[in-house]
C-alpha cells in the first residue's frame, strides 16, 4: 500500500490504480453505456470496463437504445459483450420488449453460457403477451444462484435437477411449468429466505402449498403475494396453507387483483378454512388492493388473531386503475406505555383518508 | 442501541500525521480490518494506520460512529424505517466532498475493509461521471494528458462498441 499524497501532489488519476474490485464496484454502480465508454479515458481506463461482471440489460438500458436509435442492435449487442468478457459473469439482468425481435435461440446460448460462467443473480422479463418463450433447461444447472426472478416464460425442471441449493430470493410470475409444478423451484432450496409468488396465469398452483415441500423452507421469513383473486376460494385456500406452512415468516404482503368489474355477490359465503391458520410469526403485514370482500376480511381478522408478535398491519385499497380516495389503516404494536391493558386485538389503528 | 457508556473499551488509532483519535471499540469494530486484529489479539492499544492522514480518518470516525450507533438491518423488520432514512441522508450529506477526498476515503475505506462505505464512495464516484462526455471526465478524475489514447485507438475503441457513444 503506498503512501497516499497531498491531493495537489497527484500527477495521475487515482481510482484507475485501486484495486480490480474496487473498480468494478464504480463500473457496476453506472449504466451499462457509461461503464463501456469509460474505455476511452486513458490507456489505463482502455480495458478496465472489461472485468465488469454484471450485465443489466433492463427497460432503461433497452430506452437508451431507442433513444439512441440503435434498438435493431440489441442482440447483437448482448452477443457481443458477452463475448468480450472473459471472467465470471454474476449477475444478468434480461429485458425483452413488447413485439421484439430477439431470437429465444439466442436467448438459450446466452444461458448455457452463463450457467458455465458462475451467474449468481438472473432476471428475465419478457413483456411480449402473445408468447411464452421456452428456456432452456440448462437454467437448471445454474447451480451457484442466490437470485432468481423469472416473468412470463414456459421451463420445465429436468429430472436430475436437484434444487438450487444457494438460492435466497426467488420470484416467480407467468411462468409455465410444462406439465410439472413449480415445486422443483422450492424443494431443496434450504437456504430461500424471500418468495415472491405472482398468481396470474400460473399453473397448478395448489399442488407447491403442500405442507411437506413448505416444511423444507425454515429460513423462508420474507413472502410477497401477488395478483390475488379474492374471489377464488381454490386460490385463497392455497394463500393460506402458503402462509401457514412457513414456520418462521415475519414479513406478508399482498396484493389483490385489480379486475374490478364484477359487482360484489350479495352475501357470498366462503368456503375457505381460514382455521388451520395456527399461530403465526408475523410482523409486518402489508395488504394491498384491498376492496372489502368477505375472503379479505375474514384474511384480515385471522392474521391479527393469529399474529401476536404483529408489529403493523398496512391495508391499503390503493388500486392504479381506481380514481378514488386510498384508504390506509396501520396497526401498531400495543405501547405499554398507554397504560391500557394487554389484548391481543386492543391495539389502536389509525386511518388516514389520501387523495 | 447507543454504545456511549464511559465504560465501554477504547480503541486508539494514529493516523499517518501522528494524530490519535480515541474511540469506542464498536466503532472500531465497522472496519473488518480492525475487527479481525482485536479478534485475533494482535491489536495493541494503538492501532497505528500510516497510510491514512488525519483529515481521512477522522471523516472515517464519523462514518463508523453513525453507523454503528444505528439499527443493524438485520433486525428485519424490527428496524425502524425512520432511522433507515436518517441513515440514507446522512450518507448523503456525508458523501458531499471534492474528489480528492473521496479518493482518500476509498482508498482508506478499502484498506480497513468498511465495506457499506466502500459501497458509498463508488456509487458517489459513478453519480459524478455518470452521462458526462469524456472531456468532463478526464477533469473529474484528474486523468493526466500524456495518459490519453491516440487518436487512432480512440477511434478503433469507439467503433468497437459504437452504440455506447451515441
Amino acid at each position: 500500500m503506498g503512501h497516499l499524497k497531498h491531493p495537489s501532489l497527484r500527477k495521475k488519476d487515482v481510482i484507475s490504480t485501486m484495486p480490480e474490485e474496487v473498480i468494478t464496484n464504480i463500473l457496476h454502480c453506472l449504466p451499462l453505456q457509461d461503464a463501456v465508454k469509460t474505455s476511452i479515458l486513458s490507456k489505463d481506463w482502455k480495458l478496465k470496463w472489461t472485468m465488469i461482471t454484471q450485465f443489466v440489460f433492463d427497460k432503461n438500458f433497452y430506452d437508451y437504445l431507442v433513444k439512441t436509435e440503435n434498438k435493431h442492435c440489441y442482440q447483437s449487442i448482448i452477443s457481443r459483450l458477452l463475448f468480450l468478457i472473459n471472467g465470471a459473469i454474476t449477475k444478468f439482468v434480461l429485458y425483452l420488449p413488447h413485439c421484439n425481435e430477439v431470437n429465444v435461440k439466442d436467448i438459450n446460448c446466452w444461458i448455457v453460457y452463463l450457467s458455465k460462467n458462475g451467474i449468481k443473480e438472473f432476471t428475465f422479463q419478457d413483456m411480449d403477451e402473445d408468447e411464452r418463450l421456452k428456456l432452456t433447461s440448462h437454467l437448471f444447472s445454474c447451480r451457484e444462484l442466490t437470485h432468481l426472478k423469472l416473468d412470463n416464460c414456459s421451463l420445465r425442471p429436468t429430472y436430475e435437477f436437484g434444487g438450487f441449493r444457494n438460492l435466497l430470493s426467488l420470484d416467480l410470475s407467468n411462468i409455465s411449468f410444462g406439465g410439472s409444478t413449480c415445486k422443483e423451484f422450492l424443494t431443496q432450496s434450504p437456504l430461500l429466505k424471500i418468495l415472491k409468488f405472482s398468481f396470474t396465469n400460473t399453473e397448478k398452483i395448489s399442488e407447491e402449498a403442500e405442507n411437506r415441500v413448505l416444511a423444507s423452507l425454515p429460513r423462508l421469513t420474507t413472502l410477497d403475494l401477488d395478483e390475488i383473486n379474492f374471489r377464488n376460494d381454490a386460490v385463497i385456500s392455497c394463500v393460506i396453507e402458503l402462509i401457514h406452512g412457513f414456520p418462521n415468516l415475519d414479513t406478508l404482503s399482498t396484493k389483490g387483483t385489480y379486475e374490478d368489474a364484477v359487482p360484489l355477490p350479495a352475501a357470498c359465503s366462503s368456503e375457505v378454512d381460514f382455521s388451520i391458520m395456527g399461530q403465526l410469526q408475523l410482523l409486518k403485514v402489508t395488504l394491498s388492493c384491498i376492496k372489502g370482500l368477505e375472503n379479505e376480511i375474514s384474511l384480515i381478522k385471522y392474521l391479527l388473531d393469529c399474529s401476536p408478535l404483529l408489529k403493523k398491519m398496512d391495508i391499503c385499497a390503493k388500486s392504479s386503475k381506481e380514481k378514488g380516495p386510498t384508504i390506509l389503516m396501520t396497526r401498531k404494536k400495543y405501547d405499554p406505555c398507554t397504560g391500557t391493558s394487554h389484548h391481543r386485538l386492543g391495539t389502536h389503528l389509525i386511518y388516514s383518508h389520501m387523495h | 442501541m447507543s454504545t456511549s457508556s464511559s465504560s465501554s473499551k477504547k480503541i486508539v488509532l494514529k493516523s499517518a500525521d501522528n494524530e490519535t483519535f480515541e474511540i469506542d471499540e464498536i466503532v472500531a469494530l465497522e472496519s473488518q480490518a480492525i475487527k479481525n486484529m482485536i479478534e485475533d489479539e494482535c491489536a495493541d492499544n494503538v492501532i497505528p494506520l500510516g497510510n491514512i492522514d488525519s483529515k481521512t480518518l477522522s471523516k472515517i470516525i464519523e462514518y463508523c460512529k453513525k453507523h454503528a450507533e444505528s439499527p443493524k438491518k438485520d433486525d428485519n423488520a424490527d428496524i425502524d424505517e425512520k432511522a433507515v432514512e436518517d441513515l440514507k441522508s446522512f450518507d448523503a450529506e456525508f458523501a458531499k466532498v471534492d474528489m480528492p477526498l473521496i479518493q482518500d476515503i476509498l482508498m482508506a475505506a478499502n484498506f480497513l475493509n468498511i465495506d457499506n462505505l466502500i459501497g458509498l464512495m463508488c456509487r458517489t464516484i459513478a453519480d459524478r461521471i455518470k452521462g458526462k462526455t469524456p472531456e468532463e471526465i478526464r477533469k473529474i478524475l484528474n486523468i493526466n494528458k500524456n495518459d490519453l489514447l491516440s487518436p487512432e485507438q480512440e477511434a478503433k475503441a469507439r467503433e468497437e462498441n459504437s452504440w455506447a457513444f451515441d
